[in-house]
């Protein structure tokens, strides 16, 4: 067990030291966010939003970020030429597991730092905050076990171009109907039962694409 | 692949026909809003069924070509995908007209119809991806991936999360998830006719397939 996991353990630490070093990803992302934060806020900021819109909000800049981001770390290796020696390191399913893990926290840090940056320029509606940080959370973690497999896929194809968001917006879009669902049964009275079935859900499509994910990866990383 | 033989062929016309003339000449009953357009769930719901069932066919030459690596099965995968897609439009094009009927409107989103949609925007971008590799055999090895990888979100698509939103397709929460209210009355001949209808169209949808792979080979033989 011990063996399968020190690789893992390799890679992720890995990744995180070529990122800390050029910090050109983490940088661009946050500009990103930001900018797009701010365009919202040209747009609408001058009005108290609905909580409808509100989320809604927050859920489309998540994705579109995610979008931005997400395909980073397989597509960087594809470009660099590196992915030859990441063979030779590690079986396929530890090194999908270091760019999963390496994934999870980037779209934790974009969740967080969105989910600040609206506070900060909004004026925020009435909620139940903490069930809506973990549906936040979920969501978040939802999207990069989605997404990871997609960056592979399209780091190998020959024109990249649009191909990453192509790929995976109609693959999220039960999820963004889930996400909208939690959203909405946030402000509900019951709010446990009311957020039972989109949990159940979420924590579904995230056991599915991991699962499936990871038993496809040995196939097209050969 | 061998073409379906002719008596094949031959029954597939004469029980599609059929299903024609019996939908629309056996009794319905008259539910308020619904009234005759009822018997559209003989085309409707069979061309949704078809679509699930070439789809799934599609999914199995994906696997069969990830285990063997033989360019045929990636062949028979594609085709199936493209005659899933003309089921996918046959079935939004009669449910619009079924739903300017009854809701009053071609397209409401509601979630049913929403997230066939992106059933039909996955398998567009299966054959987008299709286009952005240039290798035969890394094409049909990515695009196996992206096929089963999407197969398997398919019953959140189609089973989940329409009986979990509200919307007007029947099978909704509100409803209770309450069966199609077509069903009610005289139910036996109704649902007799709709499996022999859901055949029709299955067999129809293989023959379509069979004809497709062996264009596609063709094809791929003079290039």
């Amino acid at each position: 067990m011990n063996s399968f996991f020190q690789p893992v353990w390799v890679l992720v630490k890995k990744e995180f030291k070529i990122e800390f070093r050029s910090r050109v990803a983490i940088n661009g992302l946050l500009l990103f966010v930001f900018v797009s934060v701010a365009l919202v806020n040209f747009s609408v900021g001058y009005m108290k939003l609905q909580v409808p819109i509100f989320f809604g909000l927050i859920w489309l800049c998540l994705f579109f970020s995610s979008m931005y981001g997400l395909s980073r770390t397989f597509v960087a290796e594809a470009d660099q030429g590196t992915s030859d020696f990441l063979r030779q390191l590690a079986r396929p399913s530890q090194i999908f597991l270091s760019k999963l893990i390496f994934n999870l926290v980037l779209s934790m840090l974009i969740a967080v730092v969105l989910f600040f940056s609206f506070f900060f320029f909004f004026e925020a509606p009435e909620i139940k905050w903490a069930y809506f940080i973990a549906g936040l959370f979920l969501g978040a973690i939802a999207i990069a076990s989605t997404t990871t497999f997609l960056a592979s896929i399209v780091s190998q194809a020959d024109s990249k171009g649009a191909l990453f968001p192509v790929l995976s917006f109609p693959l999220m879009i039960p999820l963004i109907m889930t996400l909208v669902t939690w959203t909405k049964n946030c402000v509900s009275e019951d709010t446990i039962s009311a957020l039972w079935e989109p949990f159940s859900v979420l924590i579904a499509f995230i056991g599915v694409t991991t699962t499936a994910s990871i038993l496809l990866f040995d196939y097209i990383w050969d | 692949m061998q073409p379906v033989s002719s008596r094949y062929t031959w029954f597939v016309g004469i029980w599609l026909s059929l299903i024609v003339v019996f939908g629309m000449l056996l009794p319905i009953p008259n539910i308020p809003i619904l009234k005759e357009t009822a018997r559209n769930i003989y085309f409707h719901v069979p061309q949704s069924f078809a679509m699930i069932f070439v789809l799934t066919l599609s999914f199995w030459n994906s696997f069969q070509y990830l285990r063997k690596r033989d360019l045929s099965f990636d062949r028979k995968a594609e085709s199936a995908a493209s005659v899933g897609m003309l089921f996918g439009f046959t079935t939004i094009v009669t449910g619009a007209v079924w739903a300017d009927f009854t809701w009053g409107v071609f397209w409401n989103w509601d979630p049913k119809q929403t997230l066939f949609l992106g059933l039909l925007f996955i398998y567009t971008a299966y054959f987008i991806l299709r286009m952005s590799v240039d290798d035969p055999s890394k094409k049909a090895t990515l695009s196996a991936a992206y096929n089963l990888f999407s197969f398997v979100l398919m019953p959140f698509l189609v089973f989940v999360l329409p009986r979990m939103l509200p919307g007007l397709h029947p099978g909704s929460p509100e409803e209770g998830g309450a069966n199609n209210p077509v069903f009610t009355g005289i139910n036996l001949m109704i649902r007799i006719m709709l499996y022999s209808s859901v055949l029709g169209f299955c067999m129809l949808g293989y023959w379509l397939y069979n004809i497709r792979y062996r264009l596609t080979t063709l094809i791929n033989k003079m290039d």
